[in-house]
């Protein structure tokens, strides 16, 4: 086990707002080199859908044909693996979105994963709700995730790469709510020893507040270009953000 | 209850550009084309501002992302080498492209059975790249005979504004152009296919039947054909049209005129699935476009070729 205070190691992540122009809001994320593609349309009036006070978000994920190297040709990723992924960008994000202010509406999230390193399911939900924040809907606060595995030897790496993966003992997803600290979804699969889970969690909780800050000042930057050339209200952008 | 009435004004109705745009498109874009322009500011035959990069995408054998204007389009090559049974004839090996527009680039079909726009540039796709020669003949082949390469190339369309034809055939013919396959070889019984590090250096001595493997590395192209797309709007031949335009073309929508010129600045093919006639002057007009903007395409092709060759430039897109 690492000891108390050890520092977590983790691939470099960059987050970006505004890739995609045809949404309301969108953001790229990578970590490694996984990297992922999101973009919010909405709100649309949901015609097919009994009234309903709350608003719907509807997931959507496609993953590159070439996404991932091994074998892609003959063994391309599938539509069960995709909806899967939207399934758990769905349990992830909908606790920190305000969806009772969008009555009788639907919000389109779409993820598209151009490249899958290891990590693609964090990566996917930051990259959301980047993009969910980005579009302006209402939330509580943005999810972070980070995703650990556990190995063998007791070690315990963060983001871990394809290879990582599938040679580690367990991992454990967190996603979580910086400004609250409350935990949005959490995951654990493989074989974890009892007594090395609180460690994990923890581990995972330390890469969640690091993402959280990444995903903070691209939300930043990304409001401060938008506000910038709007009839000279740059110093008022400044000053908000600083205040 | 007092009844409203509303005050007889002197002064007319005047509605904001932004609001004619979106009540009656159709009126909006014919007061820009009488005067010969268009509403972003372009000239009718004037095509708008692409860029390319290579080498996006590692986990591919090549890969390219091309923006044209605010159409974004990302292209992947995979491979496969393929074993052919020891009696089968030669085989020239297999190139296959593939589009797909997913729900991220905003382009849904509205009416089911009726082609999107992502149905109608794949077709452009098939026609020009699929039953053209693009490869030179033998470049997918592993040794003289008994394996040859299986390539796939998926193009994605991640943002759509029109003119998605143009993007997809660009973003796959430079995937294609930044492919480099690793070398291969078939072993002495002719049954298996080695690839990459287990085939070891390329055998230089050529059995009876012709060397036993390749190489590797870039392929060999016959031609790189590069599009240019057009759109009959309001009786107006526009190029490179962005979306709002193609809403409003004549015809089916996606229905667009798309002549595809070589670097010899030869038709290499005109596609005209059906819509509104294209009158014989106007499809010279168009040819001649193609012809003139090639050169253009063909020189973004090369510098984004010579920048992936000297560095591996990574996501420069994304």
């Amino acid at each position: 086990m690492p000891a108390a205070g050890q520092p977590l190691v983790v691939r470099p992540i960059n987050a970006q707002t505004g890739a995609i122009r045809s949404g309301v809001g969108s953001a790229v994320f990578e970590v490694g080199s996984t990297r992922v593609v999101c973009a919010v349309y909405g709100p649309q009036v949901d015609a097919r859908q009994e009234f309903s006070e709350r608003g719907r978000l509807a997931c959507e994920v496609k993953v590159a044909a070439f996404a991932r190297p091994a074998r892609s040709a003959s063994a391309p990723p599938t539509g069960a693996e995709e909806s899967a992924f939207a399934a758990e960008l769905h349990t992830a994000l909908s606790p920190s979105l305000r969806l009772d202010a969008y009555p009788k509406s639907s919000w389109q999230l779409c993820a598209f994963v151009v490249e899958d390193d290891g990590s693609a399911l964090p990566a996917l939900i930051n990259c959301a709700s980047l993009a969910l924040a980005d579009a302006g809907i209402q939330m509580f606060d943005m999810v972070a995730a980070c995703s650990v595995a556990c190995f063998h030897d007791g070690r315990v790496v963060g983001t871990p790469t394809a290879e990582e993966e599938a040679s580690a003992l367990g991992q454990v997803l967190f996603a979580q709510m910086a400004g609250s600290g409350k935990v949005s979804s959490l995951q654990a699969s493989g074989l974890i020893p009892a007594n090395a889970f609180d460690d994990a969690c923890a581990a995972a909780a330390a890469g969640c507040a690091a993402t959280a800050q990444t995903l903070r000042a691209a939300l930043v930057a990304s409001w401060r270009t938008r506000h910038a050339d709007v009839n000279g209200s740059a110093k008022l952008a400044e000053a908000v953000v600083a205040g | 209850m007092a009844r409203h009435v509303i005050p007889a004004t002197t002064t007319p109705l005047v509605i904001p550009p932004e609001a004619m745009a979106r009540l009656s498109p159709a009126e909006y874009h014919a007061r820009f084309l009488e005067a010969e322009i268009r509403p972003d500011g372009r000239r009718l035959d004037q095509p708008r501002a692409a860029t390319l990069a290579l080498g996006a995408v590692r986990s591919a054998a090549g890969s390219a992302s091309v923006r044209i204007g605010g159409t974004f389009v990302l292209a992947g090559v995979t491979c496969e080498a393929v074993a052919l049974a020891a009696d089968a004839a030669e085989s020239e090996g297999e190139l296959i492209f593939r589009l797909e527009a997913p729900a991220i680039s905003g382009l849904r079909a509205r009416v089911p059975g009726v082609p999107s726009a992502c149905d109608g540039a794949d077709a452009v796709l098939q026609a020009t790249l699929s039953r053209s020669r693009v490869l030179a003949p033998g470049a997918l082949r592993i040794g003289a005979r008994g394996a040859a390469w299986r390539l796939v190339v998926d193009v994605y369309c991640l943002d759509h504004d029109g003119n998605l034809a143009d993007a997809a055939l660009l973003a796959a013919v430079a995937a294609l152009a930044h492919t480099h396959l690793p070398p291969a070889r078939l072993d002495a019984n002719a049954r298996t296919v080695l690839v990459g590090a287990h085939a070891g250096p390329a055998p230089e001595a050529a059995g009876p039947s012709g060397p036993a493997g390749s190489a590797g590395g870039a392929l060999a192209f016959a031609s790189r054909p590069v599009p240019l797309s057009f759109a009959r709007v309001l009786g107006r031949t526009l190029a490179d049209p962005c979306r709002d335009e193609e809403a409003l073309a004549d015809g089916k929508a996606g229905a667009l005129v798309t002549v595809v010129v070589d670097a010899e600045l030869r038709v290499a093919g005109v596609h005209k699935p059906g819509g509104a006639p294209l009158p014989d002057a106007e499809l010279r007009a168009c040819v001649d476009a193609a012809r003139a903007r090639a050169p253009a395409l063909h020189a973004l092709l090369d510098d984004a070729l010579a920048l992936a060759a000297g560095a591996t430039a990574a996501g420069a897109h994304l």
